[in-house]
């Protein structure tokens, strides 16, 4: 009964989005408010209808419900009741419908705001939110239904129904399969409901840009609205990226944090084309133009989000991410094609009216850099598309199976990455409309000693032979040394103007520009996640060794004796095999790594739970790849260290702040005008 | 009379023979071992190689007993004396060119290699092109003051910044 109440809640919201665009596209035709008006109630309430399908799948899942057959195909009884929950998404249908709450609920928060001055977009913007929430519900009312429950007849065949069949009986598994070990971890419970965020956000931009190209309002309006919930929706993708990493650092036992593989790169090519959205979006915001290149930009961004959901929900690819084979491809597959032509011919029907208004003359100016950097963000995006789709093509073409692995992706996009740290550093040196290079010796003579400093240091010091990673740890240096010098900079002059206010100075100008220094404290993240890759890329030291009970290994300065084995089983039915290792450096003892196996025998499947010793210098990492049973105690372990690994978290939280900064309202009359100069 | 020797010396000989073995035996073992391949040497050629069976997981980290098998194979043939790159195309002549991570460079998947290239030199040219004109519409500097008058926080800061040029000024 309750599943039936749950499936209905949906048909009814699926239902809304078809009256809703009907009503949208009516009020357009007949230029009627109230039509639209509706439309927009109607938009309003699918949020709290799917609200309502999404308790009572959550009811279902905490319950046991096992006759559910979403239910029993992710949930076992012996798993934690925080884990039942994050089982919505662990599964086809269910993150599905996770995936359109999320998507009901940006829509209403957005057509919540008030539209007085730009009710001309309004329609459109409805429309295109209906298409797409009619889109993703409909899969999920017709071909994933996550309510659907098990049914058997006295012949013995079953069937799948939400609703109780003619002369069958319900069917109850005592237990359910449970959630893939792989995704039993805490993991589960931020990386994809950020990431998820972090996707179904992307439909605003999609959406005003959309508006803007048929209602052929090209000014900056459209931008203007949509900048904002951008980098809300940038920051959360960039979060889901970075909490995947830290999964992946955390229990995928590689002693790596991104593989490549093709669902991590469809999830980041809606960032770098979101990234390059938003710093051309602050370049027409301040010199107008660019338009086609931002509305470009916009569309793509969204149909990139489409496409990574494609490949992760259809199976087309093989990846650790993916779901199990579904009916689901084919029609996703036909709603990309839609919404890529669609976009693709309505701004080609447009591209004369986006007429440019300023072009920046190519030379040293921030102008030309942002242009360049976005270039350099596209070229690594088409790389990745590149790498995603080869397999495909080669496929197609000449019959043979290729593998796109890490090596490929990192030689092609290692070089791009590092220009783009040098674009960053370099670009808030060039002033707006341009600067003179012999202008800037006082910051050269000053930045280019010191920047040097880091790069030796880490020559003497590191032991670091690498030239590559030299290269990139200078690059990451000069851009952090610039960056904060112009934090400083503005610092020294305020309290040059008032002396002995020090501290006022240093919030001043962060409460005055807001977005400025926002924007510099994200860039400052940028850097220091940077430092965090170039050293687990470039300067990682590993082995791999079986030990017996007190043997110790040396690796770099670390001396790693194994010095305990412990296997027991769990009340969760795992066979968990501890094992420890005590660290020294120089005969002194640094600490101690448990690196850890669990083995699921009904799945027949290992978890490795790597040791860490993490400072912000580096990481101690050891993983138990085998042991030999109690007769011996041996123990094969593979170690690593990875310098400087930290920071790539610390710089995500550093980015974080930036963006909360750049984004925190302006104090209410006062503060604003309290420091206009008069 | 060599072979009387030995008749007359059999004991002797046996147990020498014996001691011999003793002595060398465990020192063959020893060797054996130092010439079989590091898990390290394993590791570098399996991290190029992917099974055809796994998802997108490289052989040197992938816990599956069939991948277990392929790195004792490369073990084997490390051992064997074979060389990296005999190796490697050991595994593509059995499997084809999907357990490679990176494609070979050869007929279409020169793609992967040229297109990436020619991506970013084509947007260089076009961003040359269309940004590097004799003549503009613009003017070259535009005026700052109309640029900063759109934003009041930059005002307020060349504001500032003008008022400290002129108070350094004084001051000097």
């Amino acid at each position: 009964m309750i599943t039936a109440f749950g499936y209905f809640t949906i048909a009814l919201a699926f239902l809304l989005t078809v009256y809703g665009l009907i009503a949208a596209c009516w009020g357009v035709m007949q230029k009627s408010q109230p039509w639209i008006e509706s439309a927009r109630l109607a938009l309003l309430m699918i949020f709290p209808l799917i609200t309502v399908g999404l308790i009572v799948m959550l009811g279902l899942l905490i319950g046991d419900r096992f006759d559910v057959a979403y239910v029993s195909s992710v949930i076992s009884q012996d798993m934690p009741p925080y884990l039942k929950l994050t089982a919505l998404w662990g599964g086809q249908s269910g993150s599905l419908l996770f995936w359109n709450w999320l998507l009901a609920g940006f829509c209403a928060l957005f057509i919540f705001r008030k539209w007085q001055d730009d009710f001309v977009f309004l329609p459109w913007v409805l429309i295109v939110m209906f298409v797409t929430l009619g889109f993703f519900l409909s899969l999920n009312v017709f071909l994933e239904i996550p309510f659907e429950r098990l049914w058997h007849f006295p012949d013995g065949t079953r069937l799948l129904s939400v609703f109780q069949p003619f002369g069958a009986q319900s069917l109850v598994p005592s237990d359910g399969q449970g959630l893939n070990p792989l995704l039993r971890h805490p993991g589960m419970i931020w990386h994809p409901p950020a990431l998820y965020l972090g996707f179904v956000g992307f439909i605003i931009p999609f959406s005003l840009a959309i508006a803007s190209l048929v209602t052929g309002r090209h000014d900056r309006q459209w931008l203007a609205i949509a900048r904002p919930w951008t980098l809300v929706t940038w920051v959360f993708l960039t979060l889901g990226l970075v909490l995947g990493m830290r999964w992946a650092y955390d229990v995928l036992g590689w002693g790596g944090y991104w593989g490549w593989d093709p669902v991590e790169v469809a999830a980041l090519m809606p960032w770098l084309s979101a990234t390059a959205l938003l710093h051309t979006a602050f370049l027409q915001k301040r010199r107008g133009g660019f338009k086609r290149w931002n509305t470009a930009l916009g569309l793509l961004t969204f149909v990139l989000v489409l496409f990574g959901t494609f490949i992760t929900r259809s199976g087309v690819l093989s990846s650790v991410h993916s779901f199990a084979a579904s009916d689901i491809g084919l029609p996703m597959f036909y709603y990309l094609s839609l919404v890529t032509l669609g976009s693709l011919g309505l701004i080609i029907h447009r591209w004369p009216s986006l007429h440019v208004e300023y072009e920046p003359e190519f030379k040293f100016s921030r102008e030309v850099l942002v242009l360049f950097s976005n270039l350099v963000l596209l070229s690594i995006l088409m790389v990745c598309f590149l790498g995603v789709i080869y397999p495909i093509i080669s496929e197609l073409l000449t019959d043979t199976q290729v593998t796109v692995g890490p090596a490929w992706y990192k030689r092609i996009n290692g070089p791009l990455f590092t220009l783009n740290l040098f674009l960053l550093g370099v670009c808030p040196l060039a002033g707006w409309g341009g600067t003179k290079i012999f202008k800037l010796r006082k910051q050269l003579v000053v930045l280019g000693p010191l920047s040097l400093l880091l790069p030796l240091a880490a020559w003497l010091y590191g032991d670091v032979r690498n030239a590559y990673a030299l290269v990139a740890v200078w690059l990451a240096g000069a851009s952090g040394l610039v960056i904060l010098g112009e934090c400083t900079h503005t610092v020294f002059v305020l309290n040059r103007q008032q002396p002995g206010k020090a501290l006022k100075a240093l919030v001043v100008p962060f409460q005055a520009k807001r977005r400025y220094y926002g924007g510099l404290l994200v860039h400052l993240g940028i850097v220091l996640m940077s430092v965090g890759i170039i050293g687990i890329e470039g300067l990682q030291e590993e082995t791999q060794v079986t030990l017996a009970l007190g043997e110790s290994v040396t690796l770099s300065q670390y001396r790693f004796e194994f010095t305990g084995l412990e296997n027991y089983q769990s009340q969760d039915s795992r066979n968990i095999t501890e094992t420890v290792i005590t660290v020294f450096r120089n005969d002194s003892p640094v600490g101690v790594l448990y690196p850890q196996r669990d083995f699921y025998p009904g799945l027949g499947m290992a978890i490795t739970h790597p040791g860490l010793i993490s400072n912000l210098s580096r990481d101690l990492y050891a993983i138990l790849i085998d042991w030999r049973p109690v007769s011996q105690d041996e123990a094969t372990f593979r170690i690593y260290i990875n310098p400087l690994t930290n920071w790539l978290w610390i710089g995500t939280g550093v980015l974080t702040l930036g963006v909360i900064t750049a984004l925190w309202p302006k104090p209410a009359g006062k503060g604003g005008k309290a420091h206009r100069p008069k | 009379m060599f072979l009387n020797l030995l008749k007359l010396r059999s004991r002797q000989f046996i147990l020498l023979m014996i001691v011999g073995m003793c002595i060398f035996l465990p020192n063959e073992i020893v060797m054996a071992q130092a010439l079989m391949p590091s898990d390290d040497e394993v590791n570098h050629i399996a991290r190029q190689l992917y099974c055809p069976v796994c998802e997108n997981i490289s052989l040197d980290v992938c816990s599956l007993d069939a991948c277990q098998q392929w790195r004792d194979l490369i073990r084997q043939q490390l051992a064997d004396g074979r060389t990296e790159q005999e190796i490697k195309s050991y595994f593509v002549a059995q499997y084809g060119d999907r357990v490679l991570g990176e494609p070979p460079r050869r007929g279409l998947n020169w793609l992967l290699y040229l297109l990436p290239p020619v991506i970013i030199l084509t947007g260089l040219g076009v961003m040359y092109a269309k940004l590097h004109r004799p003549t503009l519409a613009q003017p070259a500097h535009p005026d700052k003051r109309t640029i900063l008058s759109e934003d009041p926080y930059l005002e307020k800061v060349a504001f500032d910044l003008e008022n400290v040029k002129q108070h350094g000024n004084e001051k000097a």
